[in-house]
């Protein structure tokens, strides 16, 4: 980092001049956990209003296609706590969220903390993995595209890129899973292990990232794109910079100069979007677990809108949206440590 | 600390690439030799009997727990934990002799084992939750010997043989009691059951396996195990068929089953079904539960006249051959023809077919007389116009839709179709606000509650249908409920359905088929329900499963995986090529440095 230049470029500043660096910096920690605080906060409230106006009777749905009366669709009612009036129904979830009680699901009759927990490794890892590989595959095609603009490698790379940003992921992994599963007999057709698992813990280990290679590359397929059109252009916006030219003159190699100079500053707006994503990784990609059977948390979310499961709705937003929240104030905090510019001022 | 990052980021590639290269030779075979795996779309809700309510949780908890009496494969009620029963005359005590037979653990299943289970789910509220209505008529349960139950009803319930409730062994549960609602059933493996699989295994979300019960009272099942295999969508099921990954699919679309066809390794089946699909006609009745009208049907539907004229409109052997394709049959009864002894089928003269021109006479005769343009107008002079509410949730809904839309445009009634959400389609049925619908259930063997839902105190409840209320229907179904001679109750039931039928309660339109398919190079010998062209799975029974035989000579156990050292070699490669490319590229980096 150390032959980083101030750019005159359009890096967000985040910070504002204050009396003294050390000071400031608290206070703008201080603000910017805050603003998470308040936005959890509404979070909160949002979540027990809004799965409440979904359309769907949660009593009808687990008592559908069953003999069943009038009584007992009264009792469940009463056991979901459906009976109360609204005010009581949102102390209540107040309450036990204070405790840090979830609440049970309707469906599942379990503890909704438990049903997160028991979905949160897999999603992470799947939707993690893509994430790692897509950022690192992003950004290296296109910090090679941009430095070589116009040229064929970067129509070629760009073109696909696009392609497969464009094509539907559903669609996308059915094919994938036809060659690769099906024709090539390669890889499993559905799930994380192979059902009922295996024994051993190296056995397990292969087991699971030999059913993680479709989904991960159908995601990584997908989503690549956006890291590779982020990089080439920022990095485009580099390209002309003087001290490029300063660095040629001292006779760098142009691989360096690239490497050493133009990539670091054009990675500044990249590195926003990477920490954006990485708060969308738990709620994973309900379309490619859907294709390949992967037992994630953005799954179990969409299936509880069916029901609609409200406790477990509310559960997974409050995960889900704290994961977003926690990345965008990690983004902020370490966007400062990352721009010196933002820091020194 | 880019290049770092950017190198971190490849070698997890490499490593995570690698794994999977590795693995395909580290797979395991599904333990205990041949294993049935069943492809299962549906979530699983619960495996605890007392909770569970989904078809696929309930399904396991059939193999996993005998009940007292259980339907054949013909659909009557046969002896299962109870090898006799007698009802005294005064139509309200029932005697049940219990069968000498074990647990899975070897202890004896005793009539003590059964009236704890029923006893739990009459008296503690936790346990009523799948079965509660079940148990609502019983006024006591009570175990007088080892052999001897003896249960007292409140009325008289021809119904009881049909009731579906696991039952579980007391000596496992009795210290459980005060979890009993929120226990997942398995904490610890094997479970203790009486069925014919012992469920050895559960991941959540993704597997289900269950090993052949050795003391089970029929004798231990051919097959060594089956296991629930989840697929979030059948595309993806059908191809691991294909493959070999799983040996059962179940619920194909029409096109999924058309493309199995040919293939010397399986075997399709188009299994007569318990469901059926009816058209909805809003009866605009007050509401069962505090007698206040509700909703907005339209008045019109009020007039027996112009239901029947909808349903000469309608051609349901169109629906059959060219939305259904033929995967269904023509229905006219809510209880589905697989149960021969319920169903019903009207008379010739009784019978409403196909006929515009009589819809049309029905319609002039009811006072809508067609306008000008065709389009008929009631006495009030307003046009007849009635909206259609439909989920989204079955594909074949819209096409049906555009049918009808056709066929009432004949008769000179606008239909206007809306397209919903399944939940939002349902609050709008519950609510009454609706004036047709597409609706459907599934039947039991027992035909009463389906007939009780008919019953006037269903309407403005969750589970109500066309909001039909009839007081000599609810006569019949009191009087059916309380008749324990078959033949008796069955021409009550008859009757009732007539009277459905004559009322036009709903249009039943069709009872779609099942459709399945297995690898018969594995398995075969599956009995279906009802034997004859039945289903499967989705039985009220266990004789799919239950009687699944492997095939004796099996290429795909043990031995080599090709495909695995196919995947290991490529896995190798990359792996290789990526060290490669890093050690030129250090190399690189250094002399950059060094310059």
């Amino acid at each position: 980092m150390t032959d980083l230049l101030p750019s005159t470029t359009t890096a967000t500043d985040l910070a504002e001049p204050t009396k003294g660096r050390a000071q400031g910096g608290l206070a703008f920690v201080l603000r910017t956990i805050g603003g998470g605080l308040i936005s959890m906060a509404l979070i909160v409230v949002l979540g027990f209003f809004m799965f409440r106006v979904l359309p769907g009777d949660p009593v009808r749905a687990m008592t559908r296609d069953r003999p069943g009366n009038p009584e007992q669709l009264a009792r469940l009612r009463a056991e979901f706590g459906l009976d109360q009036p609204l005010p009581q129904q949102f102390l209540d979830y107040l309450g036990d969220l204070a405790r840090g009680d979830l609440g049970t699901s309707y469906k599942y009759s379990q503890p909704v903390t438990d049903l997160i927990l028991g979905r949160l490794w897999p999603t992470v890892l799947l939707t993690g993995t893509a994430l790692v590989i897509s950022v690192a595959l992003g950004l290296w095609l296109g910090s090679r595209a941009a430095w070589r603009h116009g040229s064929a490698f970067d129509r070629f790379t760009t073109a696909t890129a696009l392609v497969l940003w464009s094509v539907p992921t559903f669609w996308l992994g059915l094919i994938v899973l036809m060659v690769f599963a099906v024709a090539l007999d390669l890889f499993p057709t559905a799930g994380m292990t192979s059902p009922g698992g295996v024994d051993g813990f190296f056995p397990a280990v292969l087991d699971v990232a030999h059913h993680l290679v479709l989904p991960c590359l159908t995601m990584v397929a997908v989503v690549y794109a956006q890291y590779l059109m982020v990089m080439r252009s920022s990095l485009l916006e580099e390209m002309t910079a003087d001290y490029l030219t300063t660095a040629r003159a001292k006779g760098l190699r142009e691989d360096l100069v690239r490497r050493r100079h133009a990539v670091p500053n054009a990675l500044l707006p990249t590195i926003t979007i990477i920490f954006l994503q990485v708060g969308f990784v738990v709620s994973g990609a309900v379309t490619v677990e859907t294709v390949f059977s992967w037992p994630g948390l953005g799954l179990l979310t969409y299936q509880a809108l069916a029901v609609p499961d409200i406790p477990l709705l509310q559960g997974t937003l409050i995960a889900l949206s704290s994961a977003v929240v926690i990345m965008n104030v990690a983004a902020d905090l370490v966007y400062r440590l990352v721009d010196p510019r933002v820091r020194t001022r | 600390m880019s290049r770092g990052l950017r190198r971190l980021a490849c070698l997890f590639a490499a490593m995570v690439m690698a794994l999977a290269g590795g693995a395909g030779t580290a797979l395991a075979q599904p333990p205990g030799g041949a294993v049935l795996r069943v492809a299962v779309t549906q979530e699983i809700d619960s495996l605890n009997p007392f909770v569970a309510v989904f078809l696929t949780s309930t399904q396991v908890n059939r193999l996993m727990y005998e009940y007292l009496t259980t339907a054949g494969p013909d659909n009557s009620a046969q002896p299962a934990l109870a090898e006799s029963w007698q009802a005294a005359p005064d139509k309200l005590t029932w005697t049940f002799r219990i069968r000498e037979a074990n647990w899975s653990d070897g202890k004896p299943i005793t009539a003590k084992d059964v009236a704890f289970t029923y006893n739990q789910i009459m008296t503690n509220d936790a346990a009523k939750e799948a079965n509660g209505g079940a148990v609502e008529n019983y006024a006591s349960v009570t175990a007088t010997d080892d052999r001897t139950l003896v249960i007292v009803t409140k009325q008289p319930m021809a119904s009881i043989l049909n009731s579906e409730i696991p039952i579980v062994p007391e000596h496992i549960w009795a210290s459980q009691v005060d979890r009993i609602g929120t226990l997942t059933n398995t904490e610890t493996f094997p479970v203790v059951g009486s069925g014919p699989y012992v469920l050895t295994g559960y991941q959540e979300g993704q597997s289900v396996t269950l090993q052949a019960n050795d003391s089970y009272w029929r004798g231990r099942p051919k097959a060594d195990g089956v296991q629930l295999v989840k697929y979030e969508n059948t595309d993806a099921a059908v191809q691991g068929l294909r493959k070999g990954d799983i040996d059962l699919v179940r619920d194909t679309t029409p096109a999924q089953f058309d493309s199995l066809a040919g293939d010397p390794n399986i075997t399709r089946n188009e299994g007569r079904n318990r469901r059926f699909t009816e058209l909805l006609m809003n009866w605009s009745n007050p509401s069962g539960v505090d007698g206040k009208p509700f909703g907005d049907g339209n008045p019109a539907l009020k007039d027996v006249r112009v239901r029947r004229a909808l349903h000469h409109a309608i051609d349901v052997n169109a629906v059959v051959e060219r939305i259904k394709q033929g995967h269904s049959e023509p229905g006219y009864s809510i209880i589905p023809p697989v149960y021969p002894d319920w169903t019903f089928t009207p008379a010739p003269g009784q019978r409403r077919d196909f006929d515009p021109e009589k819809a049309k006479a029905l319609l002039d005769e009811a006072g809508y007389r067609a306008g000008p343009d065709g389009k008929r107008v009631g006495p009030d002079g307003k046009p007849l116009a009635l909206r259609l509410v439909s989920s989204t949730d079955v594909a074949t809904n819209r096409q049906l839709a555009d049918f009808m839309v056709g066929w009432f445009n004949q008769i000179g009634v606008t239909l206007t179709p809306t397209f919903k959400s399944s939940n939002q389609a349902d609050d709008d049925m519950s609510a009454g606000n609706f004036d047709l619908a597409f609706s459907g259930w599934s039947v039991n063997p027992d035909p009463d509650p389906m007939l009780h839902q008919q019953t006037c105190s269903y309407n403005a409840t969750a589970q109500s249908d066309s909001g039909y209320c009839n007081p000599e229907y609810d006569r019949l179904y009191a009087a059916q409920q309380a008749e324990l001679d078959k033949p008796k109750r069955q021409e009550i039931v008859k009757q009732m359905n007539s009277l459905l039928y004559d009322d036009v309660h709903a249009v039943v339109l069709t009872h779609d088929r099942l459709l399945e398919a297995y690898r018969s190079d594995r398995f075969t010998g599956f009995v279906t329900q009802p034997a004859e062209g039945g289903v499967i799975t989705g039985q009220t029974g266990y004789w799919g499963y239950y009687n699944a035989t492997p095939v004796a000579t099996q290429a795909n156990t043990g031995g080599g995986n090709p495909a695995g050292i196919i995947a290991a070699v490529i896995g190798g490669v990359i792996v290789l090529g990526l060290v490669a490319f890093f050690v030129v590229r250090g190399r690189r980096s250094s002399s950059d440095e060094r310059e």
